[in-house]
């Protein structure tokens, strides 16, 4: 395990955001966490943790506030060579939330998802950029007769899908998925999951899943880390978080997932998560990994209590 | 609230400030002077321009003008007897402040509650009506309408007098008299407020109506009318409310006419006369009050918005 | 509780067909036009627009390269020369302030070149004297039996009220008069009460009503057939003519074209303008920029438009001059007017365009696909003309459409109020100046010029509209 290649690795990366003449949110607040490559890594939390800005600061659609974003090795945060940019550009893509937004609606299919072969000047001929596109197209389940259409004319999986196609164009090594599902009905969210599972296998992807939906995110991901109030509280596998859950939070979001099975729905007892049970005010909190490739955020005192719960 | 009004009214004291200074400047390249009339001699002249003080460096002048103007004396007319500005237009301020009020006032009150009825009755007769008047209303412009009520209304039927007569009770003109004389003025301004007020009214009630709280509303079990007039008409009132500040400058182009054509003795014989003749302080002090007056709707309009809409009123200034 | 995977069977595995799409693909401005089209009153404003523009381009153009008859070619800015059948020219006071007249509808008796006028019943008796010393001193009231001796008529004007002047069975112009002092009733032919020098004769006018007004004086309303009294019959005007003997019909089309002129120019450069200082602002600028930049439209928003344009067209003799001097052509002074009208007039409409572009593009920044494009390595460039753009465009196209007719009612009343195009020159505000100024007499003069503004700011109301709702995004 120790011993795979990673990709992308961020360090105490924080992002602040100004409110007015004093007030400062905490987006993101001081995470580090590395991803390997081939793995699929989600990130989960609730509105308002800072997932999503995690996501659009490694794609550095925002610039970080402090820390670093490595990338197999080389800084690709703050300012860069362009060089460096664009190869930021066409190895990290995104897969955004909104299926409506998420296409210009002015733009006929086949220009929205040429439009990296167009920037980065991959193709040489028309021929070949149309034939470029089908092949995208073809890979995501839609085919030839859509090129010339709009995306109005699309349903919401479809038109999910044609953004697939748009970040598969320039051939990225990691997507951040941003809750590409969580707009979408439930038997197409399973349509476009089981696209992606195939993607990573036959164009050896690495994937960041950004979600709220813990099960669905169980599903997809080798490893789990939640996130609250711009910190990352827990990092472990997704059996481990299952079944070792440590951090209070983490506790909570698990006691919280519905299932089909009504008796177990009976039994089920829903507990909320008070962060007053810290009291950071004495001693420092930090990620510890208390059991090998399992962290969690705590002060020296918990992090005796989580040993304790270990099974 | 204190603190939005304040800020308000110091971004107006500075408007009125740049306007002045602005306006000071800018006259100050027109050519020639204002006592540019063959007949008089060079002579003449000069002591002419000596007598206003036209040949201080204009810095000076200027600073001198902005001390008269906080004492209330903005200069005196060149080409009326050395009449002073303020007089000449407080005399004449309040005929075209009483008929454009007239025409803002009964325009909004007419435009609101027809652009009501035409969205509550959607698609009706009355809905089809209102729609082509508003269309109308804002393609006719206000001379056209006035020439058109002159010919038919007060030549040709005779049922309204001609001119506009202020009060007078030495020569027989009684309060309802000169009332009357200032319908036709009023209404040809009105038109397009109307139009425009309806058609706005129309439009903001009718997305209010297809909210989400309306129908819970009525899921409530208020019945139409409760709903209408409890919670969609606060709601729809209060953008058409930001509209008034830009009809107010319509309805200040449309005076200018209006008096023409009715004999209105308002501002905009002044102003025309003095552009004309080159009449320095009196343009400035027209130009003045013009702002003013339009600087002083805007400011009412901005308190009656802060008033109305409780999202402004709590949080203290922004919506 | 578990349910075995055997309890479930594929009823269908036929995805692709899923996928097919059959209605046709319309591009956005296609849609819009198809939407446009089902508004009926937009089209009718489309049809009306159209038809007016057809005409503005070409019915003046006929005139202006006919040649006079003189051999001079003919200018809508200059009276026609016209000669007589002896070859004269004729005099412009004859074609001067001539009522509409089109042959074959003044059969149906409008535009008929009769115009209806009060006069004094000293014009209609008496008319113009010549101006000699002899006549000067009969003119005297004192002097009124040696008027009427000089004249060979039976009585002074002021001796009488008229009853009523009307043909007789045999076609004879009769006039029934009261003789003030006696109240005794006369019938006497017209010709016989009538001076020599008076224009009204039989066959040119048609009495209507006798009034006395206020102070004593008789007025006389009649209808007056100019075509005849100026003796010019052959001819046609078919809107008449105006003070300076020029043609109203001809002008009326030019000056459309001229007020669309200016209201176009006005409008491209607001909007160039607008769409620049919105875009710096919402796009390119950083928050400081974007603040400064706000604040100062704010403050300029402020002061009134109105006083804005007059005191920059009060100056416009020094502003004359910089335009002359930065010319690369001598420009003619119609043509500095146009420009400073033009100018005058754009002075303040560019903020509002600043305005909502800058609104657009803040709200589109952020939109997803936007995102997408800049994490694909888009430039700012490539945003602003394919992402930004081309979402904004439908807004500005209803904007601007909407602000022409406002443009053509501000540029008539500038006019109006003396601050826009001089007379020669012909615009729909000069139009309707001259108008006003002739109502009592000819109210065609006016009349016309307003309903065809009218029309025109009529149709492109309704157009716009149509084209509001063709393109909102929430009815596609």
């Amino acid at each position: 395990m120790e011993n795979r290649e990673i990709i992308l690795e961020v360090k105490n990366l924080s992002r602040h955001f100004k409110l007015g003449m004093k007030k400062v949110v905490k987006a993101v607040d001081d995470i580090s966490f590395s991803i390997y490559k081939g793995e699929t890594f989600g990130l989960v939390g609730e509105s308002g943790s800072g997932k999503s800005t995690t996501g659009r600061t490694i794609i550095k659609l925002y610039k970080p506030t402090s820390g670093e974003v490595y990338m197999n090795g080389g800084r690709i945060d703050g300012k860069i060579s362009r060089e460096d940019n664009a190869y930021v550009n066409k190895n990290i893509q995104m897969i955004f939330q909104d299926p409506m937004a998420c296409l210009n609606p002015r733009m006929k299919v086949e220009d929205i998802i040429a439009e990296g072969l167009d920037i980065h000047k991959m193709t040489t001929s028309e021929k070949q950029r149309r034939d470029k596109v089908v092949e995208m197209l073809e890979l995501v389940g839609l085919d030839e007769q859509h090129l010339e259409r709009y995306p109005h004319e699309f349903s919401g999986g479809q038109r999910q899908r044609i953004g697939i196609a748009r970040a598969m164009a320039v051939e990225p090594k990691l997507i951040i998925a941003d809750e590409p599902i969580s707009a979408l009905d439930v038997s197409i969210q399973a349509q476009v999951i089981n696209l992606m599972n195939d993607l990573k296998e036959h164009k050896d992807l690495t994937y960041l899943f950004i979600a709220h939906d813990l099960s669905m995110v169980k599903y997809i991901s080798d490893r789990i880390a939640v996130m609250y109030k711009g910190k990352i509280v827990e990092l472990a596998t997704s059996e481990d978080l299952f079944k070792n859950p440590l951090h209070p939070y983490t506790k909570s979001l698990l006691s919280a997932i519905p299932l089909p099975d009504p008796i177990t729905e009976r039994k089920r007892k829903r507990f909320s998560y008070d962060a007053s049970v810290h009291n950071y005010d004495v001693e420092t909190p930090e990620i510890v990994e208390i059991i090998p490739n399992h962290f969690v955020y705590a002060s020296p005192s918990e992090i005796e209590k989580y040993k304790t719960e270990i099974k | 609230m204190v603190r939005y009004t304040i800020q308000r009214i110091a971004l107006i004291v500075l408007t009125l400030f740049l306007i002045l200074t602005i306006n000071f400047f800018l006259l100050r390249l027109m050519p020639g002077t204002p006592f540019d009339n063959p007949k008089i001699t060079q002579a003449q002249k000069e002591l002419m321009m000596r007598k206003y003080n036209l040949n201080d460096p204009p810095f000076v002048q200027y600073t001198r003008y902005l001390k008269g103007v906080l004492h209330g004396d903005m200069g005196v007319s060149f080409k009326l007897q050395d009449q002073p500005v303020t007089e000449l237009i407080l005399s004449k301020l309040p005929h075209t402040v009483k008929i454009g009020a007239q025409a803002l006032a009964f325009g909004v009150i007419v435009g609101i509650i027809f652009g009501a009825l035409a969205a509550i009755y959607r698609n009706s007769g009355i809905d089809h009506a209102v729609t082509i008047l508003g269309v109308l209303g804002v393609s006719i412009p206000s001379f056209v309408l006035a020439a058109f009520f002159q010919y038919f209304l007060c030549a040709k039927l005779g049922w309204f007098p001609f001119l506009y007569s202020p009060v007078n009770l030495d020569k027989g003109i009684t309060l309802w008299k000169s009332f009357y004389s200032t319908i036709l003025p009023s209404f040809s301004l009105a038109l397009f407020v109307i139009s425009s007020t309806m058609r706005y009214m129309r439009s903001e009630l009718v997305e209010v109506l297809n909210s989400d709280y309306i129908l819970l509303a009525r899921a409530k079990g208020l019945n139409k009318s409760q709903v209408i007039v409890r919670h969609a008409l606060r709601n729809a009132m209060i953008p058409v409310v930001t509209i008034i500040a830009p009809m107010a400058i319509g309805l200040m182009t449309g005076s200018l006419i209006i008096e023409r054509f009715y004999g209105v003795p308002g501002l905009s014989s002044l102003m025309v006369n003095a552009v004309n003749t080159n009449d320095y302080f009196l343009i400035l002090g027209v130009n003045m009050f013009y702002s003013l007056l339009f600087i002083v709707v805007v400011l009412i309009v901005d308190l009656l918005y802060g008033i109305i809409d409780p999202r402004i009123r709590l949080k203290g200034g922004e919506a | 509780m578990n349910i075995s995977k055997g309890k479930f069977v594929f009823t269908k595995s036929d995805t692709a067909a899923a996928e097919k799409l059959s209605a046709v693909s319309l591009s956005f401005w296609q849609d819009a036009w198809r939407r446009l089209k089902l508004n009926k009153a937009a089209m009718f404003g489309l049809g009306i627009l159209i038809i007016i523009l057809l005409v503005a381009i070409i019915a003046p153009t006929r005139m202006v390269n006919q040649k006079n008859e003189d051999g001079t070619v003919y200018k809508y800015d200059a009276a026609p020369i016209i000669l007589d059948e002896d070859g004269v020219e004729i005099a412009k006071e004859r074609l001067a302030f001539l009522p509409p007249r089109v042959p074959g509808l003044e059969k149906i008796g409008i535009f008929d070149g009769v115009a209806q006028i009060e006069i004094g019943s000293y014009d209609l008796v008496i008319g113009v004297l010549p101006k000699t010393i002899e006549f000067n001193d009969l003119r005297k009231i004192t002097n009124k039996q040696a008027l009427i001796d000089k004249l060979g008529i039976p009585y002074h004007p002021y001796d009488i009220n008229f009853k009523s002047v009307y043909e007789d069975e045999n076609d004879v112009l009769m006039a029934d008069i009261i003789i003030v002092k006696t109240g005794e009733e006369v019938t006497i032919t017209f010709d016989e009460l009538s001076s020599e020098y008076t224009k009204y004769q039989q066959g040119n006018f048609e009495f209507v009503k006798s009034t006395i007004d206020k102070y004593g004086i008789e007025m006389i309303k009649i209808k007056a057939d100019y075509y005849e009294i100026k003796n010019i019959k052959n001819l046609y005007f078919w809107f008449g003519t105006d003070k300076l003997a020029l043609d109203i019909w001809t002008r009326v089309w030019i000056g459309v074209r001229v007020s669309l002129i200016i209201a176009f120019a006005s409008l491209i450069i607001d909007f160039t303008l607008g769409i620049i200082y919105g875009t710096i602002a919402g796009f390119y600028g950083g928050r400081m920029l974007d603040t400064v930049m706000m604040r100062f439209t704010e403050i300029i928003g402020s002061i009134p438009a109105l006083v804005l344009m007059i005191i920059f067209l009060a100056i416009q003799d020094p502003i004359s001059a910089a335009i002359n001097s930065i010319s690369p052509v001598p420009l003619t002074v119609p043509v500095i007017r146009l420009i400073i009208l033009i100018l005058a007039m754009s002075l303040t409409g560019w903020i509002g365009v600043a305005r909502v572009v800058r609104a657009q593009i803040l709200k589109l920044r952020d939109l997803e696909y936007v995102l997408a494009s800049r994490t694909l390595g888009a430039s700012k460039a490539r945003l602003m003309t394919k992402h930004l753009f081309p979402n904004i465009i439908g807004q500005i196209v209803v904007m601007a459409t909407f602000t022409i007719p406002g443009a053509i009612f501000y540029e008539a009343f500038l006019t109006f109020i003396g601050l826009g195009l001089p007379i020669p020159m012909a615009s729909l505000g000069v139009l309707v100046k001259d108008g006003y100024e002739a109502i009592q007499t000819i109210p065609e003069m006016l009349l016309i010029p307003a309903l065809i503004m009218v029309m025109l700011m009529l149709s492109i109301n309704l157009l716009a509209n149509g084209l509001r709702d063709a393109l909102d995004p929430r009815m596609r």
